[in-house]
């Protein structure tokens, strides 16, 4: 299996923010999904999922809420608010442009 | 919405910091077991599947920091953390501490109470509506270059040709004996012309203001009065209002009361307020007080230059006002004329004491932060960025700083209640001074400001430390290092600098108020007591009314046991009345400028003299033969013969005020200071009471205390007439000590911080040889095993001394002779670059500071080679 590349600087928000945009999720289940979503190829580093939570949490784009995990277990489950909603838009749409930007690039170099 | 949620969150970072952390840690310990799981589902044993998960996750502790950081409160937790560690450090040397902490509160303590005294006198003494565009108006002289009082004629030119001012009005003193409230009192109070409330802009806190027809002459008596005097005298009777009171047995209708805070600087109380009265006194009068409220937009320049220009227009028109100019200044600066120059002069004084304070502290704290960089190294190795070192130390600093300034409010308060006593009654300063929003917030500010002026520099240094170095030495170097050495000297020479400054300034306020007790007054001042008693000429209508009860009153108190003579007089020295006149001599050409012709005139009875104790120089005093209706008679002084009559003698010439009665001068008697103890003796004219009855005070000489007779003094009058008020009842030497009290407490408040200063930098700079010395214990064992005799290593260290005090005395008596300007409207008899005093200041300290220079010196000269080398 190859090394799963790097996440670019700054797209682990925006990552985290679509993962919880249909239902709440543990940190956990935020890196599974991101991992299994692309085909395992972008892996969360564990190290810097939590401090990405708490960022999100203290602006007020997620909200958290500890409640019994499909393990039994209490655990943390974060979830989208109205501004988080919001910003998971904004996010996308500088994303797009700047993938466009950067095939665009490649295309016609 | 989302900023009501971030609040939250910092909110609960802050205060359930706690909770938050547990938090965290169950979270990534829920991560961690979810990982160890998936890795036993992959087949690994349970040990190894733990510790790959550890090792996937990476540092626990790293994460929960950088969590941590995301929640923007850490530099509230790490302030609070810094708080706690600098507070043990602080306890832990309370040497250090008690004497960082005193020496701060008379830095911070005299700051605050100069501030508090400026903030007050400049922003609470002028209490109406825009007061800067008020104004003070002064007649200037043009040659003498003096500013008096205004004409009511001038006045009323002024203001008919002017375009630059909305209202004008004047005032004059005015006192008057109340009578039906107890014992009769005499009260001081002003006159006002029309026009004077509008001007001001201040309703009367009950009742009105005059009306213009209130205003007239001869129409209507009625007065306006001080918010004190009601309460005093009146009880606060809410329906005083339209009731009358008796002032000097007439009857006046009262139309309101002023507020409480109302004041007006007349450089006197006012207990009430009257309609002037109108009297044409034509253009050569000067006596009253001038004032004018500027149109909006107006400067007070160019107001200034339309008021000199009219005055110009004025000289041509009408012989009296040749050679007059006129002198318009805002209401503030005039203020600041009167105490301005010993506020500025308090100021500088207070802002030394701070600086070398300040100065003191920080070479405490540096010569500190070098035995304490080995500790800092140690922080720094573990990780301390040099901004987080910094921030310990300055937190250590500020925390000084701020017990430094809660002792210094004590001292403020001291110094405040000082000023109160010292400063002219007129000024109401007690009333002015306040705790306000902006004196607190000041007070913060200095604090903050002081502590991070003591320890950004050491707390620099410190973290400037040289990690490899300062952990390999085991604390002590064999030198010192000669930046930190340098460092050090440059405190200490600062502060030997500002202490000559302020020493200087001493030096000279003393050596003022020396000449000052010392000047020759003219008069004796001891067992002498004077009063003020006036006749209401609504009973004594005449002059034989006045002299009749004299007459009476005179044996009854010259018969008192213990009294030596008794007079009576229009003035008495330093009694705060004055009256002058220009003068012609039979024979001469009337002068061409009258004003120049000025002499103080007087009535007194023929003991005055004699009572007062002015000796006789030539002819004879006033006696019984000098009745009313006897020859016109005079008796001059000295400066009055140098004045008017130069190098002849001055004995059966005729002189008279203009247009008085011709007086033939019978005696001449000796110049005495009249007005002020530091002015000079001015012409004077007396002639005898009997023949100008106008009867203003007392004069007692007495064989006894003074204090003694003025029971069987008061008895004697009340026994004549009941309805007499008596005031200002002084012995002369408390009239002196009044006249005097504040370049006393100049004197007094000055010399105090200058000894202050001198003791914190002849301390501080004590402490840094010691410091070095202990320092060098090392160098100087060896240079004593190599031969150096022990008298070398102490005159060594001496010289090194002598070095920095030479440098530090040199610049602070270059800088008190640039700044001595500050002091020379306050100085009298000496001038502000007084040889004596300039040289003799630094000396003294000099010779102080090498005192204190000895033990270190001492201790240098006796390190125990044997025992210091071997400790190697």
């Amino acid at each position: 299996m190859p090394k799963p590349s790097d996440l670019l600087q700054g797209t682990l928000d925006l990552l985290i923010l679509k993962a919880i945009n249909h239902e709440p999720l543990h940190g956990w289940g935020i890196a599974k999904r991101i991992q299994v979503l692309s085909d395992e190829v972008l892996s969360v580093q564990q190290g810097s999922l939590y401090p990405a939570l708490h960022r999100l949490e203290q602006q007020g784009w997620v909200t958290a809420e500890w409640k019994d995990s499909e393990l039994g277990r209490q655990a943390k489950f974060y979830a989208l608010t109205r501004e988080g909603r919001r910003q998971l838009e904004r996010e996308l749409a500088s994303w797009s442009r700047l993938s466009t930007a950067v095939e665009q690039v490649l295309e016609r170099a | 919405m989302r900023l009501m949620r971030v609040f939250r969150q910092r909110v609960r970072s802050l205060f359930r910091g706690a909770q938050v952390d547990s938090e965290l840690a169950n979270e990534i310990q829920f991560h961690l077991e979810q990982l160890t799981r998936e890795n036993i589902a992959a087949g690994m044993d349970a040990r190894a599947a733990r510790l790959a998960a550890r090792r996937e996750l990476g540092g626990m502790a790293q994460i929960e920091e950088q969590c941590r950081d995301q929640r923007r409160v850490s530099w509230f937790t790490e302030m609070g953390k810094d708080i706690g560690y600098a507070w043990r450090m602080l306890r832990k040397s309370p040497g250090f501490t008690s004497l960082a902490v005193i020496t701060l509160a008379f830095g911070v303590g005299a700051s605050l109470a100069v501030y508090t005294l400026a903030e007050s006198l400049l922003l609470r003494s002028l209490p109406y509506p825009s007061p800067d565009r008020l104004a003070a108006i002064y007649s200037v002289h043009v040659l003498r270059g003096e500013s008096e009082n205004i004409g009511q004629e001038d006045f009323r030119d002024w203001q008919a040709a002017n375009t630059v001012f909305e209202r004008m009005a004047f005032t004059e003193f005015d006192q008057r004996t109340l009578t039906g409230f107890g014992d009769a009192e005499r009260l001081t109070g002003t006159s006002i012309s029309e026009g004077f409330f509008e001007m001001l802009g201040v309703q009367p806190l009950m009742g009105r203001w005059f009306t213009s027809r209130e205003q007239k002459p001869g129409v209507d008596r009625v007065v306006l009065l001080s918010y004190g005097f009601w309460v005093r005298k009146l009880g606060a009777r809410p329906d005083v209002v339209g009731s009358s009171i008796i002032l000097s047995g007439a009857p006046y209708r009262v139309t309101g009361v002023m507020p409480a805070n109302f004041r007006f600087l007349e450089w006197h109380l006012s207990d009430y307020w009257m309609p002037i009265d109108y009297v044409n006194y034509g253009h050569k009068n000067h006596q009253f007080g001038g004032y004018a409220r500027l149109k909006p937009g107006i400067a007070i320049v160019a107001a200034q230059r339309q008021m000199s220009e009219i005055a110009r227009r004025m000289e041509k028109q009408f012989p009296d006002c040749k050679g007059w100019g006129v002198r318009v200044v805002s209401l503030r600066t005039a203020l600041l004329d009167e105490v301005g120059s010993a506020l500025l002069v308090f100021a500088a004084a207070a802002l030394i004491v701070l600086l070398v304070a300040c100065g003191n502290v920080a070479s405490l704290l540096l010569a500190r932060g070098i035995g304490r960089s080995k500790e800092i190294a140690v922080r720094m190795a573990l990780g301390a960025g040099r901004r987080r070192v910094v921030r310990l130390l300055l937190t250590e600093s500020v925390l000084l700083s701020l017990l430094g300034a809660v002792a210094g409010v004590v001292l403020a308060w001291w110094l405040i209640r000082l000023a109160i006593g010292a400063a002219p009654a007129w000024t109401q300063l007690g009333a002015l001074v306040s705790v306000s929003p902006t004196l607190a917030l000041f007070a913060i500010a200095l604090t903050l400001a002081t502590g991070v002026l003591t320890g950004l520099w050491p707390a620099l240094r410190a973290a400037r430390a040289n990690l490899q170095n300062d952990l390999k030495e085991s604390g002590a170097s064999l030198v010192a290092s000669k930046r930190q050495v340098r460092s050090l000297n440059g405190l200490v020479v600062g502060e030997i600098a500002l202490a000559v400054v302020l020493l200087t300034f001493a030096g000279l306020l003393t050596k003022s108020l020396a000449q000052i007790l010392r000047a020759d007054l003219g008069y004796r001042t001891d067992h002498l007591l004077t009063f003020r008693m006036s006749l209401p000429s609504s009973r004594y209508k005449d002059d034989q009314a006045r002299l009749q009860f004299w007459d009476k009153l005179q044996p009854e108190l010259a018969s008192l046991p213990g009294m030596v003579s008794v007079a009576a007089s229009d003035g008495v020295p330093l009694g705060g009345t004055y009256s002058s006149n220009s003068m012609e001599i039979e024979g001469r050409a009337a002068p061409r400028d009258w004003a120049q012709a000025d002499s103080r005139g007087a009535a007194v009875t023929d003991d005055y003299f004699r009572t007062i104790g002015i000796p006789l120089r030539a002819g004879r005093t006033f006696n019984a033969g000098d009745t009313a209706s006897a020859e016109p008679v005079a008796i001059v002084n000295q400066a009055f013969v140098r004045k008017f009559l130069p190098g002849e003698d001055p004995l059966d010439k005729h002189a008279r005020p203009q247009g008085g009665t011709w007086r033939r001068i019978v005696g001449v008697i000796g110049d005495a200071r009249y007005t002020d103890p530091t002015q000079t003796a001015e012409p004077e004219f007396y002639a005898p009471l009997t023949q100008e009855p106008w009867m203003q005070f007392v004069a007692l000489r007495t064989a006894i205390p003074e204090a003694r007779v003025l029971g069987s003094v008061r008895a004697i009058i009340r026994k004549l007439d009941p309805a007499l008020a008596i005031s200002q009842v002084r012995t002369m030497q408390e009239s002196v000590d009044q006249a005097t009290q504040m370049p006393r407490a100049l004197m007094a408040l000055v010399t105090g911080f200058a000894l202050l200063t001198l003791g914190m930098s002849t301390f501080g700079l004590a402490g840094v040889m010691a410091y070095t010395v202990s320092r060098r214990k090392r160098e100087l064992g060896l240079r004593i095993a190599l031969g150096a005799s022990r008298s070398d290593i102490s005159r060594a260290v001496i010289g090194n001394a002598g070095r920095l005090i030479a440098i530090g005395a040199a610049i602070g008596a270059i800088g008190s002779y640039a700044g001595g300007r500050v002091l020379e409207s306050l100085l009298y008899g000496v001038r502000p670059h007084d040889v004596l005093v300039l040289v003799a200041a630094p000396i003294a300290l000099a010779a102080v500071a090498v005192l204190a220079c000895l033990a270190p010196a001492h201790r240098a000269g006796s390190v125990d080679a044997t025992a210091v080398l071997r400790q190697e």
